[in-house]
């Protein structure tokens, strides 16, 4: 039995490691700013849930109060960095577009679209 | 104390466009979250549940449960209870309650329908990683589109959805529910564009009850 969960720990964090691995590739290889943020912002939450979830298991395996409350914090941490990565994604693109910076297009380099800073202007 | 939240929310995200058509717009936001009869009632449930929340999460993150660590943290709790309680709970009408109390209670499901597509959307950036051509792979659009959701919450429950599935960013949501989306591919960003077949958005509104 401990081994089983030995092995699922395992398999979960090299998993997560994966994941973390395709986020720093993605970040090297895409073309633009806003194709990073999509390698930067959604591998590694992913990478987070199952090296955490793994790290949960393993703490679990010897149930007492100790244990359950390391797994709780670690759950609790999944929650926050569900919360706050999007949300930082969001920041990032959205000051991106705020300074009018073009993104990288199969035809050609895009104009970010005309907004209320564009008015100031004239 | 809540007024003075929302409108420096809604000046720091709208602000060039002019605070009158903020101002007009969060009114509208604000009116769809009092209920039928415009009160803020139910303050002192508020108060109690995020009391109770914040004492739960001291013990989690305390682990001492002897009274001098316990008494503190009451103490701590009452404190932040007493000064965001309207936050946490900014509306909870005894209609609003029941309402709030569903949608807690239909968060897991919607977190594990969540789960399941946070991992096609991982498999799927994942393999543009390790693609040959990446620029041949992607074509990035920026798109936007007119949500039915009303509610603020909903909103931006939907905004970080779309940010976590697949080769999606949601850049900017503004207060008449419309959102700018930049989309790592064509076919990802039509998926989106379909706003009644859409099924994040469908699932959404049923747990907020506005379907």
């Amino acid at each position: 039995m401990e081994q089983i969960i030995t092995i699922v720990c395992i398999a979960l964090n090299v998993l997560g490691l994966v994941f973390y691995t395709g986020g720093t590739v993605g970040i090297i290889r895409f073309p633009d700013f806003y194709a990073r943020l999509h390698a930067a912002g959604k591998l590694d939450s992913l990478g987070a849930l199952m090296m955490l979830a793994g790290c949960a298991i393993y703490e679990l395996q010897h149930f007492n109060l100790a244990t359950a409350l390391t797994a709780l914090k670690l759950m609790l941490i999944i929650v926050f960095v569900f919360l706050a990565s999007p949300t930082a994604t969001h920041a990032i693109v959205d000051a991106g577009l705020a300074s009018r910076y073009d993104f990288w297009s199969k035809r050609k380099v895009t104009s970010a679209p005309a907004d209320d800073l564009t008015q100031e202007e004239h | 104390m809540r007024v003075a939240f929302a409108q420096g929310v809604s000046m720091t995200t709208l602000g060039a466009q002019g605070t009158q058509g903020a101002q007009t717009a969060f009114e509208r936001m604000d009116e769809h979250h009092r209920g039928a009869n415009g009160s803020t009632a139910g303050s002192l449930t508020g108060f109690v549940l995020t009391f109770l929340i914040m004492m739960a999460t001291w013990c989690i993150f305390s682990g001492f449960f002897d009274a001098f660590h316990l008494s503190l943290g009451v103490i701590s709790s009452l404190i932040v209870a007493w000064t965001s309680h309207d936050l946490l709970f900014s509306t909870p009408t005894s209609v609003r309650l029941s309402q709030t109390w569903r949608t807690w209670m239909g968060f897991p499901g919607y977190f594990l329908y969540l789960i399941v597509e946070i991992w096609k959307a991982n498999i799927y950036v994942l393999k543009l990683c390790f693609a040959k051509n990446v620029e041949n792979s992607i074509d990035p659009h920026l798109i936007t589109f007119k949500t039915t959701l009303k509610s603020r919450l909903a909103m931006v429950t939907l905004a970080n959805s779309i940010t976590l599935t697949p080769g999606t960013i949601t850049v900017e949501v503004n207060y008449d529910g419309v959102f700018t989306v930049h989309a790592l591919d064509a076919n990802v960003a039509e998926g989106l564009l379909k706003t009644e077949t859409n099924e994040m958005q469908t699932r959404i509104a049923k747990l907020f009850g506005e379907a």
